[in-house]
């Protein structure tokens, strides 16, 4: 055989595979399971995060969220070093 | 044959029976493009159940207008398979099965070392090398679809097909004298 031959052939030979017949069938159980857990369980924590993860909105309002918190904490802070030094001075 | 963007329309109106058939239609193609980037029948097998899985929890995110179906497919499916390839080790090429039929054992056996030699050069090849051929040679994509899979342009996809090539073909020129 020629090596064009036998490389076509090689190219033939990893294209062959075989899928298990219930290959489908449980993939399609664990997307039954999937979306009978869907909402039973949401505050399981990986789950949280998936959900999260997949609602850009859900993401931003969380995000957002942090980024007032945060900025109203440093803002308190420095409210409260300031009266400090009203009342010290 | 139902449309893909049909079948996708129904399973997001609540048929969730007809992605089943976006499972057997895309299947095959899935895992042997799994098998062929990770080397390994049971971790592409899984791999290819986690693409249906997470392309079925994604679905609603699908736009026809950027690609096709299986090139969104596919993309999950490589993406997945190269997180597979960078927590595990590579795999002896040894441990390939085979699936030779020639009636003449000698020819057999050189078909074999051929194979072998063919099968580990491909796994060592760099893993954006590696895809693009995979995707090129045993899936039969175009260059511009292999392109959209590796979010990279079409030039750089034809360079690294024609690179895995370069690389496949000294690994074979090495075997010169030793086959038949």
């Amino acid at each position: 055989m020629k090596k064009q031959e036998l490389y076509n052939a090689w190219k033939q030979n990893k294209n062959q595979i075989d899928i298990g017949d219930d290959f489908a069938d449980e993939t399609m159980g664990r997307i039954f399971d999937y979306e009978q857990n869907k909402f039973s369980n949401l505050f399981n924590t990986q789950r949280l995060i998936e959900y999260i993860s997949v609602h850009p909105f859900v993401k931003l309002s969380l995000v957002t969220a942090g980024g007032v918190a945060g900025i109203s904490r440093v803002i308190f802070t420095i409210i409260m070093i300031l009266n400090k030094g009203v009342i010290n001075g | 044959m139902t449309e893909d963007i049909n079948i996708i329309n129904d399973v997001l109106s609540g048929d969730i029976d007809a992605f089943k058939l976006l499972i057997q239609r895309y299947q095959k193609p899935v895992l042997s493009m799994t098998k062929n980037i990770t080397n390994d029948y049971h971790t592409a097998q899984d791999i290819a159940q986690d693409t249906f899985f997470a392309a079925y929890k994604k679905l609603h995110t699908f736009d026809q207008n950027r690609s096709s179906f299986s090139t969104w497919l596919f993309t999950i499916a490589k993406n997945k398979s190269i997180n597979a390839l960078r927590k595990k080790k590579p795999i002896p090429a040894d441990n390939l099965p085979e699936n030779i039929d020639s009636a003449n054992p000698a020819d057999n056996l050189s078909q074999k070392e051929f194979f072998n030699k063919l099968d580990t050069a491909l796994q060592r090849l760099p893993v954006k090398l590696k895809t693009a051929f995979v995707l090129a040679e045993f899936q039969n994509l175009t260059h511009s679809e292999i392109a959209k899979i590796e979010g990279a342009k079409t030039n750089t996809i034809k360079t690294r097909v024609f690179r895995a090539k370069e690389k496949l073909r000294l690994a074979l020129n090495k075997l010169d004298g030793e086959l038949i």
